[in-house]
């Protein structure tokens, strides 16, 4: 791991303890959010697949009875039996914040377009199959809107996790062992420093009293 | 108002009509790329995309689909099994490994 270059100073390891005390800071609440949004993530994927299946069987026999339809009926006759919808969908889109990821919240109101629950075309032109078809999808249609938006913030989601967890993973396993090698580094640095300088005045004093000695003793020598 | 598109061949996807939704026909993936930019432009909150052509045009998808709108969803299909795989996929690039699908 390359250790950060450092001047060996008081002002640098205050610095230093100070950016060590908010990546850590930073880390633990980064963890928290990778945790809730993981929470949150599951629970959305749980809904999603049990969603999917349901939804997989519903429209597989409503594809199987369309085609059948589609195969006895005029195709132009088809498209215009088609072309009024048997419910007018209203979808209104909002935005909920999880963890400071926006996801969309979908609000779909299915209003029948006849009052008289029918279908929006003439039987007489097209199939039964057809009747049965465009009943089933109008029913699975709030269902499909739900699918769209589990899976479109399990896909939000799922990008924030991997976002947050890479951030979590460099403050655990960089960031905060190199500062925490800066500060170490820092403070041996000083404390070595400290040490030399003790010595070199135990030095000095040592000198000092040697050569007061020696100039007493010849003071001495010089009076007999 | 939003609206909510389904893309994909006209015979397979014209019966989401009766539901109200906007029918995009796309015979091949070029042509569901440019109804998936025109269906975004016409204010598309939802996009539906068949499981087959949505395959072939994943990473334009995946790049289309990362702002909060539209969200765009594989249909469901009994035979293909791709939205399913995608929420896997999804689970192990989020989580590390697949804990859901475990069969």
């Amino acid at each position: 791991m390359a250790e950060i270059k450092v001047n060996p100073t008081r002002m640098e390891l205050k610095k230093l303890k100070a950016r060590l005390v908010t990546a850590r800071r930073g880390h633990k609440l980064l963890k928290d959010k990778r945790d809730e949004l993981m929470r949150q993530f599951l629970d959305v994927v749980r809904e999603a697949k049990v969603l999917r299946e349901a939804l997989c069987q519903q429209l597989g026999s409503v594809y199987s009875s369309f085609a059948s339809a589609a195969a006895l009926t005029d195709p132009r006759m088809m498209t215009e039996a088609l072309m009024l919808p048997g419910i007018q969908g209203e979808l209104l889109v909002k935005q909920k914040n999880i963890m400071s990821v926006y996801v969309p919240v979908f609000q779909y109101e299915a209003i029948r377009a006849s009052d008289t629950g029918g279908a929006g075309y003439g039987y007489a032109f097209t199939s039964g199959a057809l009747d049965e078809a465009v009943e089933q999808i109008c029913a699975a249609s709030a269902q499909l809107v739900r699918l769209a938006q589990l899976e479109k913030t399990a896909t939000l989601l799922c990008d924030e996790i991997e976002k947050t967890r890479r951030r979590v993973n460099a403050l655990e396993y960089i960031m905060i062992p190199q500062y925490e090698a800066g500060v170490k580094t820092i403070s041996m640095k000083l404390d070595e420093n400290e040490r030399g300088a003790q010595t070199r005045l135990m030095k000095v004093k040592d000198m000092m009293i040697r050569a007061q000695v020696e100039e007493r003793r010849a003071a001495k020598n010089a009076e007999e | 108002m939003y609206k909510i598109g389904v893309i994909g061949p006209r015979d397979q996807v014209l019966c989401f009509m009766a539901a109200g939704f906007t029918v995009y026909d796309a015979q091949s993936p070029r042509e569901a790329l440019s109804a998936l930019k025109r269906a975004k432009e016409e204010n598309c909150a939802i996009l539906y995309i068949t499981a087959a052509l949505a395959r072939e045009i994943e990473k334009e998808i995946a790049r289309l689909s990362a702002d909060t709108l539209p969200a765009i969803v594989t249909l469901p299909d009994r035979d293909s099994g791709y939205g399913t795989a995608q929420l896997k996929h999804a689970v192990e690039r989020a989580v590390g490994a697949d804990i859901i699908f475990k069969d």
